[in-house]
C-alpha cells in the first residue's frame, strides 16, 4: 500500500493551466525608502476624448483563450505635426460583434484633446481578432505605417502621408496564399533590418495553432481551469505556432524567409510580445520574442540572412530556475546605468516578473530577487515600460496588470479581475520599490489592463501612458511630474542608410557621471509601441553626450548643449565617437 | 517496490552459492553485499537473466532506478522470455517518469499475467500520465475487479477520475476507503493540492493533523504548503516536527535542507541536503540544490560534481539541465554547456507536447467512442 501510494504522488505531474502559473508567493518588501516621487499619474482618457470601449470577447466570461489576450497601443505621430498620436486595437465578440468594434487612430489635436479620425484615415475595418500592433517606415518615405496582427488576416497599413491608410499587406506579400483552413494567429510584430540594406525587415510570432471548433470550452475538459475554477483552454495544451520572417524586397513587397533564415522550426513556442534591437551589440540586429509558458525564443542575427535560436544560451528565455513563465509584455533599458539594454518581462499570478540585466557580452543574468521586483506575485502583468518617470536619471518599471479571466473572481477573491497598476522606481543600484498612491490618483484605479504604451502626449518633457483596458475606455495617465529642478531631452532619431524611422537604433546618453542606453522600438511593452523618441530623465544634469549605433552599421557621437528639448538627430549629421 | 523485487528473487535459478547467497543478503537488506555476489555471479556468467535481474533489484531498492533499468534490459536480452523483468522494469521507469516505455513493458508482462490487479493499476497510472486517461480507467477499473479490497487502487482511481473530470466519482471511490478515513483524507489533500487548491488543502491536511497530531505525512504535506505560501517560519516549525517524528523522511529533510538556506543558513542547508541525500539513494533534488548553492558561492567544481549526479539521477529534469549548462558555460566548457541546453528545449518541448496529447485524449474520451 504504502509502496503503491508513493509511486501514485511520484506519478503526479505538476500541471499548470492557463498562461503559465508557477505558483510563486512574494518576497518580503522592504522598508519604504522615504524618498518623496514626484511624478503622479491622473487618468484623462475621458477629457481626452478617448471614449471608445475597447470590445475584446466575453465581459463575464471567456470560453476561448482568444477572447483573453490582445491589446496592442501604439504612440506615433502618424501625420509630422510634432503632436503623437494613438492607435489602439480593438477586437470582437465571438457571437455579434457590436458595429462599433473596430480599431481606433486618435489624432493628438494639442493641449492632450484628441479625435477619432478611424474612418478619415481609411482605417475602418470589419470588428476581427486584432492583437498586436508595430510600427516602422518600411517604405522609408518619411510616414511611420503600422503593421496590425490578428487571429485571421494581419494588416499592413502603409501611410500615405496625407493622413490616411491603406492595407496593403496582400499585394506586400505577407498574406497565406492560398488562406489556411484554421486562421494563423498574429501575435507580436516587430519591424527590423536584419541585413542591414536600410529597408525594414518584418518579423511576425504566432501565439497558437488554434482551431475555434476543436477547442474544448470552460469545463468541457478538466485541463481547462486556473486553480480548479473552470477557464478557457490554453495555452498549454493546445497546439503551439510557428514564427515568420519578411523579407523588404525594397519595392514594397516581402519574401517570406522564415525557413532559410532558421526561424521556421522553432514551431514549439507561443510566442507574444516581439521585439527587436542589437542585443550582443555586434552590429547586426537581432529578435528576442517573448513566450507564453514556454522559452522565449532569441534569434540572433548571423549577418547573413540567417539566425541561430540562442535565448537559452543567453539567459533570457527561463527564469533563474530553469522554469519557463508566462511572458507577456517587454520593458526595455538600462536599469543599471551601464550602457547595456537590459530585459524586463512581465508574467501571471504567483510567479514574479524578471528583471534580467546585460553583462555587456550578449547574456543575461536574472536579478530580480535582488532587484526587490519579486514583492508582488498576485497581479498578472502585461504592457510594461522602462521609463524615467520623475527625471531623477534612473529609469524606474511600469506595469499594467489584470487577470486574465473575467470568471474566476468570485471563487477566487484574492485574484480579481480588474487590478491596480504597479510603479517600481529605481532606487539606485539596480534596486526597485514598489509605488502605490504615492504616484498619483490613476495608480488606485482598477482595469483589466493588456497592452500599454508610453510616450510624451502633451510634450512637456515627461512620460505619459496609455492603457489598453479589456472592454473597457482606455486610460491616458498624464504625468504631472512638474520641473522638480530636475532636467530631461528627448531625441528624434532620423535614419539616412539606415531605415529613416531608425528602428533598431541603440543611443546610449552619457549625463552627470552616469551612462544610460536606449533603444528605438517597433514593439515593445505589451503588443504595443511607444513613442520612437527616446527620452531620458537627466536628474540635474545640464548638458550631454550621446552615442548612436544606427540599425545600418556605424557609430556617431553628439554633444548636446541644451537640455529640456526635443532634438532631431540625423544620420551622417555627427561625429565619430571618441573614447 | 520490494514485493516486486522479491517476487523475481524467488524466481531465480539457484547457482553455485553466488546467487542464493545474494539472494539471502538481499532478504536481510544487506544490499552491499547482495549487489557484489550479484555483481561476481555475471562476471563468471555474463549470460545469466537471473544474475542481470538480481542485480538491478538491488539498484531498484537503493532507489537507484536510472541504473536498474538498463540492467534489467540486459537481463531481457540474455533471457527475452523471463517476463517478470517486464514488470520490474516497468517499475523503475515510471520512477523515471518514462512513463510510455513503462506501459509498455507491462502490456508485455499482463499478456502472460492478465489478472496481476497491481500490473493493472501501474499500467492505468502510466496512461494516464502519459495522455490516455480513457486507458487508464478501463485497466484501474479492470485492476479493481481483480482485486477489489486493495484500497491503494481505489486511491488511484479517484485521482484519475479527478484528472479525468468526473468529480462525483473521485468522490465516490474515495468514500469506498472508509476503511482508512485519514489516509483517504490524506489524499484527497494531496488531490486538492495538486490541482492548486492550496487553501483548501490546507484545510483538509490541518483537519487530519488535528484528527491525528502525530501523523508525519500530514505534518509534512502541511510543511510544504507553507513552504510553497513562503511562510517560511511556520514551514521551517512544521518540517523540524516532520522530522522529529520521522527522522528517516529524506523529502521533509530535503525541504528543511532548502528552508535554511533561504534563510540565510546555508551550512545548515547544506548539511542537511546532504544527509537527505544520503537518506534516499537515487534523490537527485538535494544534489540539485547543493549544486545550486555552491554555484552561487563560485565553488563551480563542487557545483558541477553536484549537479552531474542530479544529472544522472534526474536525466530528464530541465532545471537540472539547465543549472549544469550554466555552471558549464561558466567554466568556459562550451560544448558541454550546448548539449545540456540543446537538452533543455528537448524536454521543453515534450513537455508541451504532452500537455496538447492530454487535452486531446481527454477532449476524446469525452466525446465517447461514438464521436471520436
Amino acid at each position: 500500500m504504502r509502496v503503491l501510494v508513493a509511486f501514485l504522488l511520484a506519478a503526479c505531474a505538476a500541471w499548470g493551466q492557463g498562461i503559465a502559473s508557477r505558483g510563486v508567493k512574494p518576497q518580503a518588501k522592504p522598508k519604504a525608502s522615504g524618498i518623496p516621487w514626484h511624478a503622479k499619474f491622473t487618468n484623462v482618457a475621458k477629457e481626452a476624448g478617448l471614449v471608445q470601449v475597447l470590445h475584446y470577447g466575453g465581459e463575464e466570461k471567456s470560453d476561448y483563450v482568444l477572447e483573453t489576450s490582445s491589446g496592442g497601443v501604439a504612440i506615433f505621430d502618424y501625420d509630422n505635426d510634432g503632436l503623437p498620436d494613438i492607435f489602439l486595437v480593438v477586437g470582437s465578440k465571438i457571437n455579434n460583434p457590436p458595429a462599433d468594434a473596430v480599431s481606433r487612430l486618435y489624432r493628438n489635436l494639442g493641449g492632450l484633446k484628441f479625435e477619432d479620425v478611424t474612418k478619415k484615415a481609411g482605417l475602418w475595418r470589419e470588428p476581427g481578432w486584432a492583437q498586436g500592433v508595430a510600427i516602422g517606415d518600411y517604405n522609408n518615405d518619411g510616414c511611420m505605417d503600422l503593421f496590425v496582427t490578428y487571429w485571421g488576416d494581419n494588416a499592413l497599413y502603409r501611410n500615405n502621408c496625407d493622413g490616411t491608410f491603406t492595407d496593403v499587406a496582400e499585394q506586400a506579400g505577407l498574406l497565406p496564399v492560398p488562406r489556411p483552413k484554421v486562421p494563423r494567429w498574429g501575435a507580436g510584430a516587430t519591424f527590423v533590418d536584419i541585413d542591414r540594406d536600410g529597408f525594414l525587415d518584418l518579423y511576425v510570432s504566432n501565439y497558437i495553432d488554434f482551431d475555434l471548433e476543436k477547442t474544448p470550452k470552460p469545463g468541457e475538459n478538466p485541463n481547462c481551469n486556473w486553480k480548479g475554477v473552470p477557464v478557457s483552454c490554453g495555452p498549454r495544451g493546445l497546439k503551439t505556432a510557428r514564427h515568420w520572417l519578411y523579407r523588404n524586397r525594397g519595392d514594397g513587397t516581402f519574401e517570406d524567409i522564415s525557413a532559410k533564415a532558421g526561424i521556421a522550426r522553432f514551431d514549439k513556442s507561443f510566442g507574444m510580445t516581439a521585439t527587436a534591437f542589437d542585443i550582443d551589440e555586434d552590429g547586426w540586429q537581432d529578435i528576442y520574442n517573448a513566450c507564453d509558458s514556454t522559452p522565449s525564443l532569441l534569434f540572433r542575427n548571423n549577418g547573413d540572412l540567417t539566425f541561430t535560436e540562442e535565448g537559452i544560451e543567453r539567459g533570457i528565455a527561463l527564469n533563474d530556475d530553469g522554469m519557463e513563465q508566462a511572458g507577456m509584455g517587454l520593458g526595455i533599458g538600462d536599469v543599471n546605468l551601464d550602457g547595456r539594454l537590459d530585459i524586463f518581462k512581465t508574467h501571471f499570478a504567483d510567479d514574479t516578473h524578471v528583471l534580467y540585466v546585460n553583462d555587456g557580452k550578449g547574456t543575461f543574468r536574472d536579478i530580480t530577487l535582488k532587484a526587490g521586483i519579486g514583492v508582488e506575485t498576485r497581479r498578472v502583468g502585461w504592457g510594461t515600460g522602462i521609463y524615467d518617470f520623475d527625471h531623477d536619471g534612473l529609469p524606474d518599471i511600469f506595469i499594467g496588470t489584470g487577470c486574465v479571466y473575467p470568471e474566476t473572481e468570485a471563487a477566487l477573491p484574492a485574484y480579481p479581475y480588474k487590478t491596480r497598476p504597479m510603479l517600481f522606481r529605481n532606487l539606485g543600484d539596480a534596486r526597485f520599490e514598489l509605488l502605490e498612491e504615492e504616484a498619483g490618483p490613476a495608480m488606485l484605479e482598477r482595469h483589466s489592463v493588456r497592452g500599454a504604451a508610453f510616450g510624451d502626449l502633451d510634450n512637456d518633457g515627461d512620460i505619459d501612458i496609455v492603457l489598453w483596458n479589456r472592454n473597457d475606455t482606455p486610460s491616458l495617465l498624464r504625468n504631472d511630474l512638474g520641473a522638480q529642478g530636475r532636467n530631461w531631452v528627448q531625441l528624434q532619431l532620423v535614419g539616412a542608410k539606415s531605415n529613416r524611422a531608425a528602428i533598431g537604433a541603440r543611443a546610449v546618453l552619457e549625463y552627470g557621471g552616469r551612462k544610460q542606453a536606449k533603444a528605438v522600438l517597433s514593439q515593445a511593452s505589451f503588443y504595443s509601441a511607444n513613442d520612437p523618441r527616446l527620452h531620458f530623465g537627466l536628474g540635474e544634469a545640464a548638458k550631454a553626450r550621446v552615442t548612436i549605433y544606427w540599425p545600418g552599421g556605424g557609430a556617431e557621437q553628439f554633444d548636446i548643449e541644451k537640455v529640456n528639448t526635443f532634438l532631431t538627430l540625423r544620420e551622417g549629421s555627427g561625429q565619430a565617437p571618441q573614447r | 517496490m520490494s514485493g516486486f523485487a522479491l517476487l523475481l528473487i524467488a524466481l531465480a535459478v539457484p547457482q553455485p552459492d553466488l546467487l542464493g547467497d545474494g539472494q539471502r543478503a538481499f532478504s536481510r537488506g544487506d544490499l552491499d553485499r547482495a549487489e557484489a555476489l550479484f555483481r561476481e555471479h555475471v562476471r563468471q556468467f555474463p549470460g545469466s537473466a537471473e544474475g542481470w535481474s538480481n542485480l538491478a533489484a538491488v539498484h531498484a531498492r537503493r532507489g537507484q532506478f536510472a541504473e536498474a533499468v538498463p540492467l534489467y534490459q540486459r537481463a531481457l536480452k540474455a533471457d527475452p522470455k523471463l517476463t517478470q523483468v517486464h514488470f520490474n522494469l516497468a517499475v523503475s521507469l515510471g520512477q523515471l517518469k518514462r512513463y510510455a516505455d513503462a506501459a509498455a513493458h507491462l502490456r508485455v508482462f499482463l499478456k502472460s499475467y492478465p489478472n496481476e490487479a497491481r500490473a493493472r493499476q501501474l499500467l492505468g497510472l502510466c496512461l494516464m500520465e502519459s495522455g490516455d486517461p480513457r486507458g487508464a480507467l478501463e485497466e484501474l477499473e479492470k485492476s479493481y475487479r481483480l482485486n477489489p479490497n486493495d484500497g491503494s487502487i481505489l486511491y488511484a482511481l479517484a485521482y484519475v477520475h479527478a484528472r479525468g473530470g468526473d468529480e462525483n466519482q473521485a468522490a465516490a471511490y474515495l468514500a469506498k476507503t472508509e476503511s482508512n478515513p485519514v489516509q483517504a483524507k490524506l489524499i484527497e489533500g494531496l488531490l486538492l493540492y495538486r490541482r492548486g487548491m492550496w487553501a483548501e488543502a490546507k484545510e483538509v491536511f490541518s483537519e487530519v493533523v488535528r484528527r491525528k497530531p502525530d501523523f508525519q505525512p500530514a505534518v509534512a504535506a502541511l510543511g510544504r504548503l507553507e513552504l510553497l505560501e513562503r511562510n517560511d517560519p511556520a514551514a521551517i516549525a512544521l518540517l523540524e516536527r516532520a522530522i522529529d517524528l520521522n527522522p528517516q523522511d529524506a523529502e521533509s529533510t530535503y525541504q528543511l535542507g532548502v528552508l535554511y538556506d533561504r534563510n540565510g543558513d546555508s551550512e545548515r542547508g547544506k548539511k542537511l541536503l546532504q544527509r537527505a541525500a544520503s537518506l534516499r539513494a537515487g534523490y537527485g533534488d538535494p544534489h540539485y540544490q547543493l549544486g545550486r548553492i555552491y554555484q552561487r558561492e563560485g565553488d563551480l567544481k563542487k557545483a558541477v560534481e553536484e549537479l552531474e549526479l542530479a544529472r544522472k539521477l534526474l536525466p530528464e529534469q530541465e532545471a537540472v539541465r539547465m543549472a549544469l549548462g550554466r555552471v558549464y558555460q561558466a567554466m568556459g566548457r562550451a560544448a558541454q554547456a550546448k548539449a545540456e541546453f540543446d537538452e533543455v528545449r528537448r524536454l521543453k518541448a515534450r513537455v508541451v507536447e504532452r500537455d496538447r496529447l492530454r487535452v486531446e485524449s481527454d477532449t476524446l474520451m469525452k466525446e465517447g467512442p461514438e464521436n471520436p
